[in-house]
């Protein structure tokens, strides 16, 4: 039997190493088998490194990393199974949640939030990774891997962009029409013609591709609906009745203030804090500007007392500009209301 | 990649994990290229496992628990020997009940007892 020297050792570790095998384990096993070999079927005047070379091209079919993919193969997806199991149930999971968060929202029922986010993050940070690993194990090649990951992905963002809107979030409309765009410009066109070169595949992706173009297109029609004539004419004219009632309220309100004089501090007090609100208003201030403002003038009508003046509804900063004219003509209502009451006294 | 033998891969693929755990029986501590000198010595020659799908399946196995191993440094190298563990004698057990009884249903299956008889 030949005894293998120290440098014949070093020059196998090095060329395991430079063949690419980074596991330690894989690699000693590797060199203790050469060795092995070596040492019980090399003749002792025998050529080591032609013998080594014939040697180690027995381990593998094309390179020897395949030793270390097939290993890495095994130990990652030991879990396969439990894998698929669990893909399973948050896929479950996440429609029902889904579901009864949208149930929950149209009724307007508390927790419709939670539940809808819920579903969402089970179906975006869980569903959607766990189904991209599993098909990279079962799809090996990477035209098909890079149209999987792209599709996931447009579907996450997709879904993020519904759920901002759901929940009246910033960004809600760049992620959602950013995603529909890329899927429709990126993601079909790839699709097509990666899956139209195979044959096997071929007849599918026209159907599929035919699905997905439809949807995309009605997607975005539904995006870019606007109201009929019917509701604008019915909109335009609501506003100019309500232009029409504030004119009309301001001018009673100027005669009354011309009429009457100036009865107290207090009289002359509540009228400046209507105007100063008005002014926020018309200038479109920071809600939490506008929120202080709105107090001072509850407080101040609660001081007065009278049941004919309406207290300020704080929600509706929320929900400004759209609703700005609605805060105005309370405004002006109230100080009408106001302005008749001192009249009478 | 699997095993090079006479007998087709598709036939023995599946049954490294078996043979494996089978040789290291009865508190045997073996290392790879000893196993693949037993198994062919044992089959002579009928199969022979290929250093491709032995360390990865030896690897396997010891993520799961089935086997333990021992390191011996010999001058500059490093020789694992692998030892089977309590859960691996059960997990063998298993294995080769469950080939053998897949060998009678596949007997029973390709009528092979009376294809033998009427040879």
């Amino acid at each position: 039997m030949r005894s293998i020297t120290d440098d014949e050792i070093d020059f196998i570790l090095a060329d395991i190493e430079r063949k690419g095998i980074v596991t330690e384990d894989v690699r000693y096993n590797i060199l203790d088998h050469v060795c092995c070999i070596i040492e019980n079927e090399l003749p002792q005047n025998g050529n080591f490194k032609e013998f080594y070379r014939n040697t180690i091209a027995r381990f593998y079919k094309k390179e020897l990393l395949e030793i270390e993919r097939e290993t890495e193969n095994l130990l990652t997806f030991k879990y396969y199974f439990a894998m698929k199991r669990t893909l399973k149930i948050i896929g479950l999971l996440s429609v029902i949640f889904i579901l009864l968060g949208a149930v929950f929202k149209a009724m307007h029922w508390p927790g419709a939030g939670v539940i809808i986010v819920s579903g969402f993050f089970f179906f975006c940070f869980i569903f959607i990774p766990l189904n991209i690993i599993l098909t990279f194990r079962d799809d090996k090649k990477a035209t098909n891997r890079l149209v999987i990951t792209l599709g996931m992905i447009l579907t996450t963002t997709g879904i993020f962009g519904l759920l901002f809107k759901v929940m009246h979030w910033p960004l809600a409309n760049i992620l959602f029409q950013g995603s529909l765009a890329v899927f429709g410009l990126v993601f079909i066109p790839l699709y097509f013609f990666i899956k139209t070169r195979n044959p096997e595949t071929k007849f599918n992706a026209i159907i599929n591709t035919t699905f997905m173009v439809a949807a995309a297109g009605m997607l975005f029609t539904l995006l870019q609906l606007r109201p009929s004539h019917h509701t604008e004419n019915k909109e335009k004219m609501m506003i100019e009745t309500q232009s029409f009632v504030m004119q009309q309220l301001k001018n009673t309100n100027k005669q009354l203030l011309l009429s009457q004089e100036v009865k107290s501090a207090e009289h002359a007090n509540f009228i400046k804090i209507s105007k100063q609100l008005l002014a926020q208003l018309d200038e479109n201030n920071a809600p939490t500007a506008l929120l202080s403002s709105i107090n001072e003038y509850n407080e101040k009508i609660s001081e007065i007392g009278d049941t004919s003046l309406k207290s300020m509804d704080k929600k509706s900063v929320d929900y400004l500009p759209e609703n700005s004219y609605i805060l105005k003509l309370q405004i002006i209502s109230n100080e009408n209301a106001y302005l008749c009451l001192a009249n009478n006294n | 990649m699997y095993i090079c033998s006479m007998y087709s891969s598709e036939l023995i693929k599946g049954t490294l994990k078996t043979i494996v755990l089978n040789l290291l029986k009865d508190n045997r501590k073996m290392y790879g290229y000893e196993i693949t000198q037993e198994v062919k010595k044992m089959t002579s020659d009928k199969i022979q496992i290929t250093e491709g799908a032995l360390y990865p399946t030896l690897h396997a196995l010891e993520k799961q628990g089935d086997l333990i191993t021992e390191k011996v440094y010999i001058g500059k190298r490093v020789r694992k020997y692998y030892i089977l563990t309590d859960q691996g004698k059960v997990t063998m057990t298993d294995r080769v009940n469950e080939f053998a009884d897949f060998m009678k249903t596949m007997r029973f299956l390709l009528d092979l007892d009376s294809t033998v008889q009427n040879a």
